[in-house]
């Protein structure tokens, strides 16, 4: 007999141990606790829709919500079905979470491509995010990147750029006065609470985020990640929040305050920014036919190649969807610091 | 009927390597290993694109899903 619920804390070992056996051993999730804890605890429950028999785990279907508001946006994460004898579990889990936690959208990126043809059965948009890049081009040779010819062009900036000010936040108390419900029409819409869980004191990995500052008043949130391999450096833009025209001032920042002569790269991998516009900016776009230019996507262990990365969206299409790379289970660690490191 | 019926054992002969003969039709397609949990959305949309029509939630939920049998059933349904 199965039964389907949501999961609580007295389930987490026994996800941690599905988790670890049924979905990737070593999983940074089957082994501690209190990233697990961190991305999925609410109060009591944790957000797992667990199917069970016997109270063993058969499917699990594990979601995110991008914001405490009543109806948030939420996305999907770990996705997995056991079970021989129930059809299509996994669906039933997933179901069971759509149906009972109230949601606006559901924008769920870094989708396994073997979900394609589930996600096209449930007539849901099956999409790939963008990968644009600025390279550094003072630099002698790439080792993160791999670029076999640059392209000269004019990288600079458009218009007045002396009315803005880059700021650094060091605590997530800083962002508390961002206006983010004048973003509400974005999907996934992003609320304090979910900025300051998922970018400040986050175990593992270490962000950098910035207020842009227009006639002092701070209008666009740029959250960012160093990537580091050997002694070479990339920046990565993983979270972008408001009005999409400001990102020139945090460009134009970049240019003057953070490249280094280790530092290879600015990329941005996101889904519904303007192509022109990031092109205006000097990026390029990731062509993933080609090798010419490599800007590589894991870094755990490093893999020199051009990776896809896919994702779905489901909602009644009143939203404008602007996904980063750190949305949903994405931009998360997968090892421990020591298999990192090594 | 037959058309479905045939497409599912061309499909199943060139995954599997079964011949007609083989193919237990009745059989929970899980449980046998003709089809894990994503191969059954494999087949199922390229039904659809085959056969131009769209199953519904209403339809993957159907417990019939889980056998060929079932299936054709279920395609023959909304092919009508």
């Amino acid at each position: 007999m199965i039964t389907i619920r949501f999961a609580t804390i007295d389930d987490l070992e026994d996800i941690m141990r599905f988790i670890g056996e049924h979905w990737r051993k070593g999983h940074i999730l089957s082994i501690n606790k209190e990233l697990l804890l961190r991305d999925f605890q609410d109060d009591d429950r944790l957000n797992f829709a667990i199917a069970l028999d016997e109270k063993k785990i058969q499917a699990l279907f594990g979601f995110m919500l991008y914001s405490k508001h009543a109806c948030p946006d939420i996305t999907g994460s770990i996705w997995k079905n056991i079970s021989k004898s129930v059809p299509l579990l996994g669906l039933k889990v997933r179901k069971y979470t759509l149906d009972n936690i109230a949601h606006r959208t559901f924008v769920g990126f870094g989708a396994n491509p073997d979900s394609e043809h589930i996600y096209k059965t449930l007539k849901i948009r099956w999409v790939t995010m963008d990968h644009y890049y600025l390279l550094n081009k003072n630099k002698l040779g790439y080792k993160i990147a791999k670029v076999s010819s640059i392209k000269e062009k004019n990288n600079s900036m458009q218009g007045n750029t002396d009315s803005y000010r880059i700021k650094r936040m060091q605590s997530s108390e800083e962002a508390i006065g961002f206006d983010f419900q004048k973003f509400i029409s974005l999907s996934p819409y992003k609320d304090y609470w979910y900025f300051s869980n998922r970018f400040f004191n986050y175990p593992i990995y270490c962000y950098e985020s910035f207020h842009i500052v227009v006639n002092d008043h701070s209008e666009a949130i740029v959250v960012c990640r160093r990537f580091m391999h050997e002694d070479a450096l990339a920046y990565r833009i993983v979270d972008y929040y408001g009005d999409e025209l400001l990102l020139k001032y945090f460009v134009d920042y970049y240019h003057k305050n953070l490249v280094t002569s280790e530092c290879e790269y600015l990329d941005f991998v996101c889904y519904g920014f303007d192509e022109d516009f990031l092109r205006s900016l000097g990026f390029d776009k990731l062509n993933h036919q080609s090798d010419n230019v490599i800007i590589p996507n894991y870094f755990e262990p490093f893999i020199q190649r051009n990776i896809k990365v896919f994702g779905v969206i489901g909602g009644n299409g009143l939203y404008s969807y602007r996904v980063c790379k750190a949305d949903g289970d994405q931009d998360r660690p997968n090892m421990m610091p020591t298999e990192i490191i090594s | 009927m037959q058309i479905v019926n045939n497409w599912v054992i061309e499909w199943m002969s060139s995954r599997l390597s079964l011949t007609e003969k083989e193919i237990d039709f009745e059989a929970n397609v899980f449980e046998v290993g003709y089809l894990d949990s994503l191969g059954i959305f494999e087949i199922i949309s390229e039904i659809e694109e085959k056969f131009n029509i769209a199953l519904t939630e209403e339809d993957l939920f159907d417990d019939r899903i889980s056998t060929l049998s079932g299936i054709i059933e279920i395609v023959n349904a909304r092919a009508l």
